[in-house]
């Protein structure tokens, strides 16, 4: 019966094991949940600046219908070569020195950005136009790229594509 | 014939006296036990609010979601003013958009957005969530009126505008096509706890541009 002296001891250590297995489950976890809220954020500005790069090629669209056309008309293949946001010195979004940039710092420059990132415009294709006695209209299918630099070195990009019809004489805004 | 007296070993056994613990196998046991659970107590405990840290952080997600949702896709573009906060007011002032910014607003930001103007908010309020976490949430608006806007013609080269050759003045005055929109949450891990007044508040931002693509 020798053998089953410091049985106690073996099951304490056991039973150590398994908390410390469970403690290390619960660190992954949590990890886990820091994480997905990182990736998440970093998605989420990756897609805003995507839907920016689109709004940004539709109101070239809208301004410039008939420039457009003449442009696909004369054998364009990109005939919006300045739809990326680092070639626009007010569009640039570049980190500010600071880690602490906030908006309620008084006299924050707007000039700079929280968030480090870029937008463009992959490709614009005229597919299809209608020349009718009371109605010119053309479709254009859109896709653009974004993509942002989170922290922790990840980087989250986003794509996003849309057709849309213009009128091709009064696609311009209003007042 | 051997005769076994049961009192002989009274505390060490039930069988042939030596099963069970010894007192010392029990005062190492115990030890043992001490020494885990009092870290696993602290680690609970320091789980507790790294779990509220990561619920507030995806409260706060959604909401600058929710935000920046309404911002570029419902509000119209002629309504959301330049500033640091931005302001909020219909040039035009339509009815359905005065409504539609009465509604959304208060959602947006919280309270603290009116201002003495009726049909005038500011783009800067305060959010209590269910479990009493406080955020502060603000929207700066720029105008960027000097952007501009190239097509590039095969046989005639690269033709560019600017904004003032392709629209009027807005009602500022200005020829602005986009605006800058940067929306910055701020929020503190301390229940109850104004974030301005917290010097480890922590804070997110997301920005987009937004061109005129409205009417």
């Amino acid at each position: 019966m020798n053998e089953r002296r410091g049985i106690a001891i073996v099951v304490v250590l056991l039973f150590a094991v398994s908390i410390a297995l469970f403690m290390f489950i619960l660190i992954g976890s949590n990890t886990n949940l820091s994480l997905q809220n990182r990736k998440t954020l970093g998605q989420l500005q990756a897609y805003f600046l995507a839907q920016s790069a689109l709004q940004h090629a539709i109101l070239k669209l809208r301004l410039l219908p008939k420039e457009t056309y003449d442009a696909f008309q004369a054998g364009a293949t990109k005939p919006y070569p300045d739809v990326e946001s680092d070639l626009h010195p007010r569009l640039r979004l570049t980190r500010p020195a600071s880690d602490d940039w906030s908006l309620y710092t008084p006299g924050v420059s707007l000039e700079a950005s929280p968030i480090e990132g870029k937008y463009a415009l992959k490709e614009i294709r005229l597919e299809s136009s209608l020349d009718g006695m009371s109605l010119v209209q053309d479709g254009y299918r859109l896709e653009v790229e974004a993509a942002v630099r989170g922290t922790g070195g990840m980087t989250f990009s986003d794509g996003v594509a849309e057709q849309i019809i213009i009128s091709r004489f009064t696609g311009g805004i209003g007042p | 014939m051997t005769t076994v007296r049961l009192h002989d070993r009274p505390f060490r056994a039930f069988g042939d006296g030596k099963a069970g613990f010894t007192f010392v196998e029990i005062m190492i046991a115990v030890l043992i036990l001490a020494a885990l659970l009092a870290p696993v107590y602290q680690f609970m405990n320091s789980a507790v609010r790294e779990t509220e840290r990561f619920y507030v952080e995806a409260v706060a997600i959604s909401q600058a979601k929710f935000a920046m949702d309404t911002l570029m896709f419902q509000i119209p573009w002629r309504a959301i003013r330049a500033g640091n906060p931005a302001r909020f007011e219909d040039p035009k002032t339509v009815p359905v958009v005065r409504t539609l910014l009465e509604s959304a607003l208060p959602r947006m930001f919280g309270s603290g957005i009116d201002t003495p103007t009726p049909g005038v908010w500011r783009g800067d309020g305060m959010l209590t969530d269910a479990k009493g976490f406080i955020y502060r949430i603000r929207l700066a608006c720029l105008d960027l009126d000097d952007v501009e806007l190239a097509v590039d013609v095969p046989g005639k080269g690269l033709r560019s505008f600017l904004p003032k050759d392709l629209t009027p003045k807005d009602a500022d005055g200005n020829h602005t096509v986009m605006k800058k929109l940067v929306l910055e949450i701020r929020w503190s891990l301390l229940k109850g706890v104004d974030p301005l007044r917290d010097p480890h508040a922590k804070a997110l931002h997301l920005v987009g541009i937004k061109s005129h693509l409205d009417g």
